[in-house]
Formats: C-alpha cells, structure tokens, sequence
C-alpha cells in the first residue's frame, strides 16, 4: 500500500514526476500567469517553503520542456520562445567563497568566474542535447563553439570542437577553481592558481546574445534563466544576481525564486544603485497570491486528484469526499457521554470562581442549577453570559443574575429571538462556543474535513499534503487496510493526526537558522500562548481570536527584528488590514501561520482583532522577556477571568 | 583499500590504558566528563596537551598541563598552526583523545597531520553508558548555517542531477534537519549506528532519525534496507560500508556530487574522515558538511562503557 501523498517536495521529484504531477490553478492563465515566460522582464518569485516556487520554476526549465514536448521538441520550443536554464544556488556551496586570507575583490572575480562557468556549462550542456535532438545543425554547432571561445580570454589555447567538449571544458574550469580554493591554504604559499577566470556577464549574457545574433533557430527566441534558492547566496553574492537583472539584454531574461528572508540586497556591485521593483524588476509573492486566490480551493482538489489518479484510484477523485466530515454534534455528542465531571468543565471552573469569590455553597449549586440546559451550547451561552453580566457589576446578586440568564434561555430556545443576547452570542461566537466547549470536554477542537485543511494550508500546499500524508499513514497503520478504497474515508482521528503532525513538520522543517533561533521561537509560543489564553478566558474580548495587530514603528529595534525574521520565515503572516476604532488610520493585521494555529487551539476564520499594546508587544518579541510577559499578561487577564480584581481590571464593551 | 585491515583494541576500563604503552603526545579537548578526564589520567606519556575551548565549563578543574587555546572553532588557522607551535613531530608516537572533541575541530586536526606528514597515530575513544535525557539529549545549540569542513571540500560540479547526501543519523534531529534541508536536492542515504553503543541507543536515535522525515524524505526510513549500516564504535567498518554502498551504487552510473554529514558517534565521524582521506575526496565531487552552531554540547553523557584505541593511518597527502 504505497501512500499517494509520501512525496511533499519537488526536489524530491524527478523530472518526469513533476510532468506528471503538474497541476495549474485556475484564473487567467494560472502559474503561466505568474511567471510570464513571455515577458523580458526579470521577475523575482518570493515564496516560502513549500508554496510551490521550485516545482514551478523546474516546469520551465529545458528539462521539462523536452520531457513535455517529446519528439516535437523543435516545434514546443518555437512555441514557447524560450529555453530555460535551471540553476539552482545551494549547488554552489558558496559559504566557501570568503576569508582565507583573499580580499574581497578576489573572492568577487572567482565568484563570478564560478558562476560564469556553471551558467555556461548547463547553457552548453542544453545546446549540445539540441543539437543531438537535431534543432541544431553542424553549421551552427560550429558557429556557436567558435562565438563562445571568442568570449573566453586566451581561447586560442582550448581545444574544443562541439559542444559538449565546451561543456566538459566549462566543467573542468569550474572544477578547477573549487579546487584551489578548497585547498590553496595547504600550499607553502597559501596562494590559488586558477587556469582560467572570467568576470560576469561574460558567457550569461555572451552566450544568448551570440545564440540571438548567429543561429537561426534562435531568432525569435531568448535564453531564460530560472535561478533558484537566492537565499544561498550571502549579500556580496547576491548583488551580482542584482547587476543581471539590472544589465540583461534582450537576448535573455531573469526568473529569480527565493524565500521571504533570502533577500539581503538590491544594490549592485559595489552599491552604485539599487534596483527597484517594477522598475527593473517585478515582485511576485506566490504563498499570497495563493492564499487570496479563488482558484486556490479547486487547486487543491486537482493537486490531490491527481496524485490520487496516479496511484491508481480512479480518475477525477474528489478529496473532499475521502475525507470524513461529520457536524459539530460528533464533538459535542463525545463531550455529553462524559461523566458530569469531566463533560462539563465550564461549570467545574465557575464552581471554582465562585468559591474564590467567597459564595455560599448553597448559592452556588443554585447558580448552576439555574444555568444548566437541556441545549449544551446555549447552556455554555448561559455561562458566558453569567461572566460578563458578573464583571459589568451592575447586578451584585449573583442568584438573580443565573435567574435572569435562565428565563432568557428559555425565550431564546422558544422562539430563536434574533435580538436577544443568546441570539447575538451565538451570531459571532458559535464557532468559539463549540471550540471551548471541546477544550472543557478534553475533546480535540473540530479540524478535519477539506474545508479546514484547505484553511490550514495557509497558501502552501505542501502543508496539506503533508498533513494528508500523516492521516493516510495513521489511518493505513491502524486500520491495517487502505484508507480509500472500498468506500472509505480518512476519520476524523486519523485527520486530527494529520493536522497535529503537519503543524509540528512546520516547526520543525521551518526552523530559522539563526544563533538566535531558539529565542526567536519562544516569541512566537508567547505570542501564540497570548492568544490562547484571551480566545480560552471566560470573557473573550472578541471572537474567533486569530489576528492581531502591533504598532511596529513603536517596538523596540531587537522587537522588531524578531518580528521580521517570524515574518520573513512565514511563522507569521499579513492578514490584510483593518481600519483603526475611532480614527481614520488603518493598520496592518497579521496572523500566526494557519499551519500552526492547531497547536494553540485559535479559531481560523479571521474576525476579531486584538490589539497588541506596544508594552507587550515588546515582552512578547524581545528575547529574553519570559518573566515581564508573564507579569503583564497575567495582569491584563483579571479583565477577562473571573473574578476579574486586580490593578488593571477595566469595564469592557463588548460588540458581540 | 580494505579499511577493515587497521587495528582497533578495546579496554574494559580506563586504567587498562596503560596496557596501550608509552606515547610521546598526547592530545586531548579538555572537558570535565569522565570520560575526558579518565583516559587522561591513564594514558602514559611523556607530554600531555589540553586543546582549550575558552568557554568550555569548569576549567579551573582542569589539570595543570601544556594548553593550546583555541578561540574559536572557525579559526582554521590556530588549528594548521597547532603542530609547528607544539612542536609536533613524525618521528613521535601520538594519541589523540578524540571523545572531548567537536567534529569540525578533531577533523582539521587529523587533516593537519596528514599535510605534516604525521601519518601514523592512535585515536582513543571512550563511549557512554548512558547519555543524561535518552533521546531528547541536546548536542548543539543555536545552528546558524550549514558548510563545508575545511580540508574536506572537494570540487563539485554543475550537473546536480544524481547528487548523493549521506547522513551519518544520531540523536540530533534538528541538525539532521538542517543538513538535509541545505542539500534537499540530494538523494538522502542515513548512515545508522547498528550494532549502537549501547543496546538501547539504537531506538534512542531512531526516535529522533524519525522527527527529522520531513527533511530526509520517507524513502529512507519506510525502506530501512537502503541505507548504510556500520557498528557505531567501528570507525573502520565504517569506512569500508561507505566505500563498499558507493562501489555499488555507482557500477552503472555515478553520482554528480557527494555530501558526507557526520552527525552521529565520533567513531563514525572518524571513519568518515578516514574513508575522505585515503579516497583523496578533495580531488573528487566529494565534501564533508557539517551544521556551524553556536555551541557544541560535550557534557551529556554518564559512565564510562569501553574504551575504543584506533590505529590510524592516512596516506601522504597529494596536492
């Protein structure tokens, strides 16, 4: 029994697997959209990981081209008007290229001789596979292999008469240089001898400009360059990627993938200049874009249909049907079969608010049992509203307080009175209800169905496949039997174990390399803690707590820092923005990672809005803040816990 | 080259060492766990050298004895210099204690040996008997990137078609994370401990191998039989597994490129710098990778199990 949803990555694909399994999103042209093959202008593909960035730049790449063109090669390629060059930046090892005693100027010329060299070597390596494939003939193989030793210092000394002995002799060159710089030190001398050095662009852009002017097949089309995983490269690397983009004929073009935080500069060479976006770059920002898309839902059904074709269940499976869904009441019928004790939590912890609170036992089960009802949601709506009617203060007698919420309750049940309270509680905080209700039930909160997972994907589909991964597994290992064949679904259990285990591969897999990552990690748990415990107090300030907001210009430097590295790693998301209460200015909303909202128990649509102070704010970035976090936070909760004393407790208004 | 001809002893406890004979050096990474300090104690030799972490804890209960100080474990140079400043020869018959020793430190060590023509020397090894938290022992810190060691970086190539990363797998599932996440193009192959160091180490580390799935892929944990299996106390065997998995897997076809991670026992470390060494990796697509962190945890074991001697010796090294 072979698990459809074990591959998650496309590096872990071969060629012909990311033909096979390529899925495009729907709107306009989709990916094809995204990447523009037709446009000379160099785009910049910002996504984190798991968005999808290498399986789309690697659909682009010659590879794929002649895997998808086959025998018409000659004719797929005069259609696309391109030929992509796949480079991948981790290949290049390049925390070799510093130190060791060379300046900075030498380690920029073997860099660039370096890159140079790979760009020309795959570049040859490509031709000579068109000129095998016969797209291009011995004239021109001559032509191009003349051009290019003109492009190399020296070329009278280089005996290459094809392509492909270009190719080896690149090969050997590039060879050459990680040679000597891996091993020069160990000279009496400690001095590199390389054969041969080239400053860029020579070959980048020597080659496709000689391809444009000399071959006729290459007329009417352009090399582009899909240059992968940029955050390999350190900021002096980067600015020579900056100088391509900025200097490129228009013989080839740029496509740029990267992580948020693999950036580090815009400037050129020797920071003369900057590039700037849509000036001589456009930015595209994959995991956003996928996360607001409309197709983004459909996408994910034929993503997962089609692995599901593949492993040989039938063609046009829809997921969302291997998938079981039951209601809201499987959660609260597991909850009522619980003995009193455990079931109902909600009431164990009034009991106890009130006996901190000096009532009289007698009163107290009088309380409860005016609170109780038939109905367990609007029996919890009875206990949330008990707490806030109890932190307004405008009625001291708690008996009568528990009667009033009773005889509501009843008008409520009755007649479903649309202005009511209950009916306004329950408007906004259904979802919380049920979610608390699951937490006080030491029930796990409702994530599973398709509609969830999809929301937890937070525009990265390798989250969901990850997580249906883990339920397959789960379900396969349990159960002993293939989870969708003969008409059954992935349960309920095996999807909890999904989510769970996709949240913590998000953990772990995102981990920030960083002498600080730990610290920065622990903010994230404060921040996600925070939330926790407003959404999980016995008077939420709002509902479906989720987003946030923080006045950034108002952190502290090491704050904000942090901040942006949990952005920059995707632990963090932009949410959109909001206006700001009582004023005309509007503020950015951010989200921890949907991935990760599980793990804290947060609602995952977006509604309420809390609003970080700046002082918490601080407590809750900063390193090393545990103890004033706990300080202020456990103060700013007296507001929203029974029995709501302390120094900071203030009234609240609630809009439901 | 069969890596399996050199010798190995081993010792029941630290006061059989002295059956090991007289050294002229010995060389060890101070650190205050027994299994530091015994060997120590017990080894017979003219000179005694502590190579010195500055930060290392607990220096002030070191014994008193010629020191190489090292500031930093990035600093190639103090570590080149180390033989000509102490005075190394040859002709002197050498120990190094490799247990006190961080990876990236022990192996420029031995890579300076071999440019000085210091060809033959013993390297002694103590194992645990248990390590403090089973498997949620922590042994590195604050991992801020991924490189090449020094002295084991070979010269690699464009096509990375076929490229081929083996994790030496221990208990440290994050660093097998951040190994394989730098090369996640990589065909990933784990290189286990089995027989372990002791009977329950196995499972310890295989929990933890398990955390680090979504990096390595399924492929080599669902089929177990794909990897390379060595005894974690046999520096030698290891070196020939690796030898023999790559004879074989490149009969029809070779990889592109070679990343060698040693992330689990310092024998294996040991024989993966042996296997580079004699298979003259830096003339090859061939390198050694290893996590920079912030600090490198040698305090996390208890007891002293046996006590391993190896008898190393490198080929001349070829410019």
């Amino acid at each position: 029994m072979t698990n459809p949803f074990n591959i998650t990555k496309a590096v872990d694909f071969t060629n012909e697997e990311i033909n096979r399994y390529w899925t495009n999103i729907n709107g306009d042209r989709g990916f094809i959209e995204i990447l523009k093959p037709w446009s000379l202008m160099p785009i910049i593909i910002k996504g984190s990981k798991g968005s999808g960035k290498t399986h789309v730049m690697r659909y682009f790449s010659y590879e794929l081209q002649k895997i998808r063109y086959g025998s018409h090669l000659t004719e797929g390629l005069n259609n696309d008007k391109f030929l992509g060059v796949y480079i991948r930046c981790s290949g290049f090892n390049s925390s070799k290229f510093t130190g060791k005693g060379l300046t900075e100027e030498e380690w920029e010329l073997i860099h660039q001789s370096s890159w140079e060299l790979w760009v020309g070597d795959r570049l040859c390596h490509y031709l000579s596979d068109l000129r095998f494939c016969g797209a291009l003939s011995e004239n021109d193989e001559k032509t191009i292999v003349n051009g290019i030793l003109r492009l190399l210092p020296d070329h009278k000394k280089w005996d290459v008469n094809s392509l492909s002995d270009i190719s080896f002799l690149f090969t050997n060159l590039l060879k050459n240089i990680d040679y000597e710089i891996q091993n020069f030190l160990f000279r009496d001398d400690k001095k590199p001898r390389f054969e041969l050095l080239i400053p860029s662009p020579r070959l980048t852009f020597g080659i496709p400009n000689l391809l444009h002017e000399t071959v006729d097949f290459f007329k009417d089309k352009y090399i582009m360059y899909l240059i992968d995983e940029l955050e390999n490269f350190s900021e002096k690397e980067q600015q020579l990627i900056q100088i391509l983009i900025r200097e490129k004929p228009t013989s080839c073009t740029i496509r740029v993938g990267t992580r948020p935080y693999g950036i580090r500069t815009f400037e050129i060479l020797k920071a003369i200049e900057e590039n700037r976006q849509d000036s001589e770059f456009e930015l595209v920002e994959l995991d956003d874009i996928l996360r607001h898309s409309d197709g983004y839902e459909d996408f994910i059904r034929e993503l997962c249909s089609k692995r599901l074709e593949i492993y040989g269940y039938g063609k046009n499976i829809n997921i969302e049907e291997l998938l079981e869904n039951p209601s809201y009441d499987y959660t609260l019928n597991k909850i009522l079969k619980k003995k009193a004790l455990n079931g109902k939590g909600y009431f164990n912890r009034l009991r106890f608010n009130l006996e901190k609170f000096c009532v009289a036992k007698e009163k107290i089960n009088e309380i409860l049992s005016l609170l109780s009802f038939d109905n367990i949601i609007i029996e919890r709506v009875n206990v949330m509203m008990f707490y806030r009617r109890w932190k307004s203060g405008k009625i001291k007698d708690f008996v009568q307080i528990a009667s009033s919420i009773r005889d509501e309750a009843f008008t409520y049940a009755s007649g479903k009175d649309c202005e009511s309270e209950h009916a306004k509680i329950l408007e906004k905080y259904k979802i919380d209800i049920i979610d608390i209700l699951s937490r006080e039930g030491r029930e796990p909160q409702p994530t599973w169905g398709f509609g969830k997972f999809v929301a937890l994907s937070c525009g990265t589909p390798r989250t969901i496949l990850n997580a249906l991964k883990h339920a397959f597994k789960y379900e396969s290992f349990n159960k002993g039997l293939d989870p969708f064949r003969e008409g059954r679904k992935l349960s309920v259990e095996a999807q909890l174990d999904g989510v769970r285990k996709a949240a913590d591969w998000f953990f772990q897999d995102n981990r920030i390399l960083s002498e600080q990552s730990q610290s920065i990690t622990d903010s994230l748990i404060r921040l996600g803690d925070y939330l926790r415990k407003l959404r999980f107090s016995d008077i939420p300030p709002q509902c479906s707590i989720n987003i946030f907001s923080v006045r950034k210009e108002q952190m502290s430097a090491l704050a904000k820092m942090v901040f942006t590295t949990l952005i920059n790693h995707s632990y963090i998301v932009k949410a959109g923005e909001r206006r700001v209460k009582n004023s005309q200015d509007v503020q950015e909303v951010y989200q921890i990672n949907t991935a990760l909202l599980p793990r804290w128990e947060l609602a995952f649509g977006k509604r309420g809005l809390v609003e970080i102070e700046d002082v918490l704010a601080n407590c809750i970035f900063e390193p090393n803040q545990k103890d004033s976090y706990e300080k202020i936070v456990k103060q700013k909760m007296n507001d929203y816990n029974a029995p709501f004393e302390g120094e900071a407790s203030q009234s609240i208004e609630f809009d439901f | 080259m069969n890596y399996t001809y050199f010798y190995k002893h081993c010792y029941d406890t630290p006061s059989d060492l002295v059956m090991a004979g007289v050294y002229d050096v010995l060389i060890s990474s101070y650190s205050c766990d027994d299994r530091v300090s015994q060997p120590w104690n017990y080894i017979s030799s003219q000179r005694k050298i502590w190579v010195v972490n500055p930060i290392c804890p607990n220096l002030d209960k070191k014994p008193d004895a010629e020191e190489y100080i090292l500031n930093d474990y990035s600093s190639y140079s103090q570590i080149l210099d180390f033989v000509d400043v102490m005075k190394i020869t040859p002709s002197m018959r050498i120990c190094i204690d490799s247990t006190g020793f961080v990876i990236p430190v022990l192996y420029l060590l031995i890579k300076c040996f071999q440019l000085k023509g210091i060809l033959k020397f013993d390297v002694i090894y103590s194992e645990p008997q248990k390590y403090i938290n089973a498997e949620g022992t922590s042994f590195s810190e604050g991992c801020y990137g991924v490189s090449q060691i020094i002295g084991y970086a070979g010269a690699h190539v464009p096509d990375m078609s076929r490229d081929l990363l083996i994790v030496a797998s221990g208990y440290d599932d994050q660093r097998i994370c951040d190994v394989a996440n730098e090369k996640k193009s990589a065909q990933k192959v784990q290189l286990i401990g089995f027989p372990s160091l002791q009977a329950d180490m196995y499972q310890e580390n295989m929990i933890n191998t398990c955390n680090a799935e979504s990096a390595l892929g399924s492929d080599c944990l669902e089929h177990m039989d794909r990897n390379i299996f060595s005894p974690a106390y046999d520096p030698f065997v290891t070196a020939q597994a690796i030898c023999e998995f790559l004879i074989k897997k490149q009969a029809k076809r070779p990889y592109t490129n070679i990343y060698i991670a040693p992330l689990s026992s310092k024998p294996h470390a040991l024989g993966i710098a042996l296997f580079y060494l004699w298979e003259q990796g830096h003339h090859k697509p061939m390198s050694v990778i290893y996590p920079q962190c912030k600090n490198y945890i040698t305090e996390n074991s208890e007891g002293i199990g046996c006590i391993w001697r190896y008898e190393f010796q490198l080929p001349p090294y070829k410019l």
